[in-house]
């Protein structure tokens, strides 16, 4: 499944599931916002996105990993919108026959979804606010 | 003939607008159309890191354009 959502990710509407029974590793990654970022304090974090466009690519890097690592289940849920501090910005669900195959893929989603998938963030301090990846602020 | 284009993030923020509809010779490319775009909007001089997808796919800027297509500027992603 894949999912960009402005509604918060709640981590035990995805846990009351059984395995697959042919997987014997399922891994949950989250990414959650963090109140500090290059010695600023950060109030909160807006994410923005193109869609359309970040829907195909989360697709293509989805069917890529489930091929070459063998999963038996890939998820990935990426929120938008205004994220608190500490909350989960992304979770990344997946399972496979052994635990190398599960962390190996979730690691490429994470690499990939951050060079290609068209998704911004901005944070907010409190004298000011700077779009993260720009390169006024390099990140 | 004539080509959307599509801004994000800073960029929309900067230039206040999230489209804008420009038209091209026959035969522009990538490089023609961001030409055209700085005469219409100078403020986007000031961004030199961003990629182009066309019709949802990335491209390189040497992309000769068809009209009628959508061009988006993606300014350097960061999502996770």
């Amino acid at each position: 499944m894949i999912d960009i959502t402005n509604n918060e990710i709640v981590l035990n509407d995805y846990m009351s599931f059984k395995n697959e029974p042919e997987s014997g590793s399922l891994l949950f990654f989250c990414g959650t916002t963090r109140d500090n970022n290059l010695d600023k304090n950060v109030k909160y974090l807006e994410y923005e996105t193109f869609e359309e466009m970040a829907l195909i690519k989360l697709n293509e890097i989805r069917k890529f990993a489930i091929s070459e690592w063998n999963l038996n289940r890939l998820e990935i849920i990426h929120r938008i919108g205004i994220v608190d501090i500490s909350e989960i910005s992304l979770l990344i669900i997946a399972s496979s026959p052994h635990r190398n195959e599960s962390f190996r893929a979730i690691e490429y989603v994470i690499d990939e979804l951050k060079k290609s998938v068209p998704i911004w963030k901005k944070e907010f301090y409190v004298d000011g606010d700077a779009w993260i990846g720009s390169p006024d602020n390099p990140n | 003939m004539n080509i959307k284009i599509k801004f994000f993030g800073q960029h929309k923020e900067e230039l206040n607008k999230s489209e804008l509809n420009i038209v091209v010779d026959n035969n522009s490319n990538i490089s023609d159309l961001v030409k055209i775009l700085i005469k219409n909007e100078p403020k986007f001089s000031k961004f030199k890191s961003y990629a182009v997808a066309v019709n949802l796919n990335y491209e390189n800027f040497e992309y000769i354009l068809k009209n009628g297509d959508e061009v988006a500027i993606i300014p350097p992603v960061s999502g996770g």
